[in-house]
């Protein structure tokens, strides 16, 4: 009777530690431009950084989770939350957060857990299924994806492919190339000087305020979503709009003789590239108003 | 022995059929025909030919980049090989709840519909580079989707890939 009381006990006490999943606190070493790959299902990703040549990982395993899997060395390190092969049903989410050498190269990977990064500077791919990512890195190379989870980008990078199915891609501070592309997402772009911008929607609204270097060339797509082009000055490229059955606008000129469906003016030196396609959105093209915003 | 044999044949040599054609020579007459033979010509074009169709090229590309220079480059070059490498994700689809399966496939639904949305723009406005590439990656944006949905529903038994560092 006594056995069967301390069992029961035992277990009652053990429960809210079961039900809260395993508490992790690891530490490894790694190199200041080491390559560091994540990937976890459900919950949370979250990368900070210091200035040490290691990697702390804390946080939380989820109840269903088989094991924590770290392999690899100082230079090239993996760390992988593993499921059982069978598993049935919701998964509980489990939540990483690493401190790592501000250069390192980031690889996440998730499909549900939200994506937050922030101050590092090493080359960044991040990808989530339906997970938000929020970057707020000064990588140069940043390569951002999501089907239905929207990316909230802050950084001085110059070379950047943002992709998303449904999710909304936001970025300021950009410069150089930068190519966005999503299916019903809003494209919603902030920066430059841009050296090669091209960003498609087919149903998403697309919103560039920007600045555009010498002989930029600037392309953006949509079916029927609406197209802004906000731009400090105006713009020494040729421009050329089309339009099925949308309507044209480029406050830059005001000889008011535009075709309605097609316009291709020389403005400036005429030395960048700006097209700008739609089959029934609108096409607007004006100066900035807010050139703060950048 | 060879010796007519085949009497129907014409012999290319007036009385080569007379001849006792195993008996050996009785030394070696080769290096004597070696010299009299002609170097054989090598049938190549005439040297001018190369120069006169490096020339048409050279001026060829020149007058394509005179005449409109951004015909020479690449549709959208946008970002570098980097930016643009493939996403490896998907093998954690294997575990994913059903909920995450269910957002796929709706994602799935949307490609499609913008799909049939671009066709039928497109036969509106047939000419349309736009609507055509537009409609060309949306194809490959179903393709991605479809594999992680495949990774998501594995066959019986197969675990998720393994990854290493």
């Amino acid at each position: 009777m006594l056995k069967v009381f301390v069992m029961t006990a035992a277990l009652v006490t053990c429960l809210p530690v079961w039900a809260e999943g395993t508490v992790i606190n690891e530490r490894r070493p790694l190199n200041m431009d080491a390559r560091l790959a994540v990937k976890n299902l459900a919950g949370l990703i979250e990368v900070k950084a210091w200035d040490r040549a290691e990697v702390q990982l804390s946080g939380r395993l989820g109840v269903d989770v088989e094991k924590l899997e770290i392999k690899g060395d100082a230079r090239d390190l993996l760390i992988e939350v593993r499921y059982p092969q069978k598993m049935r049903g919701g998964v509980d989410d489990t939540d990483l957060h690493l401190m790592v050498p501000a250069g390192v190269s980031l690889d996440l990977e998730a499909v549900s857990a939200d994506l937050r990064v922030s101050g590092v500077r090493g080359d960044l791919k991040a990808a989530s299924v339906s997970g938000d990512l929020k970057l707020d890195v000064s990588s140069t190379r940043i390569n951002a994806s999501s089907v239905s989870g929207s990316v909230d980008l802050s950084s001085a990078a110059s070379d950047v492919q943002l992709t998303s199915v449904s999710g909304d891609l936001r970025a300021k501070g950009l410069r150089g190339m930068l190519k966005a592309e999503t299916v019903s997402g809003d494209v919603e772009i902030a920066g430059g000087p841009f050296t090669s911008v091209s960003a498609e929607t087919v149903s998403g609204d697309v919103a560039l305020a920007l600045s555009l270097g010498e002989a930029a060339e600037l392309s953006a797509e949509t079916l029927s979503g609406h197209l802004s082009l906000r731009l400090p000055q105006a713009p020494d490229a040729r421009l050329i709009m089309k339009t099925f059955s949308g309507d044209l606008s480029n406050r830059f000129d005001r000889s008011g003789d535009e075709d309605r469906r097609r316009y291709d003016r020389k403005l400036g030196n005429g030395k960048g590239s700006i097209k700008l396609n739609s089959f029934s959105g609108d096409i607007e093209v004006g100066p900035d108003a807010s050139p703060g915003r950048r | 022995m060879n010796k007519n044999t085949q009497p129907e044949e014409q012999a290319p040599i007036a009385g080569l059929h007379e001849l006792d054609l195993s008996q050996l020579p009785q030394r070696d007459l080769w290096p004597e025909i070696a010299t009299r033979l002609q170097p054989r010509q090598r049938r190549s074009l005439p040297g001018w030919i190369g120069y006169a169709a490096a020339a048409s090229v050279l001026l060829g590309v020149s007058f394509m980049l005179l005449s409109d220079p951004q015909s020479l480059r690449l549709e959208q070059p946008a970002t570098s090989e980097f930016a643009a490498a493939a996403r490896p994700q998907g093998a954690m689809m294997a575990w994913a709840p059903p909920e995450s399966t269910a957002l796929v496939k709706a994602n799935l639904h949307i490609v499609r519909d913008a799909e049939s949305q671009l066709r039928h723009a497109l036969e509106q406005a047939p000419e349309s580079k736009s609507l055509q590439r537009q409609l060309q990656r949306m194809q490959g944006q179903r393709q991605s989707l479809h594999k992680l949905m495949q990774q998501a529903d594995p066959q019986p038994g197969k675990p998720p890939a393994e990854t290493g560092a």
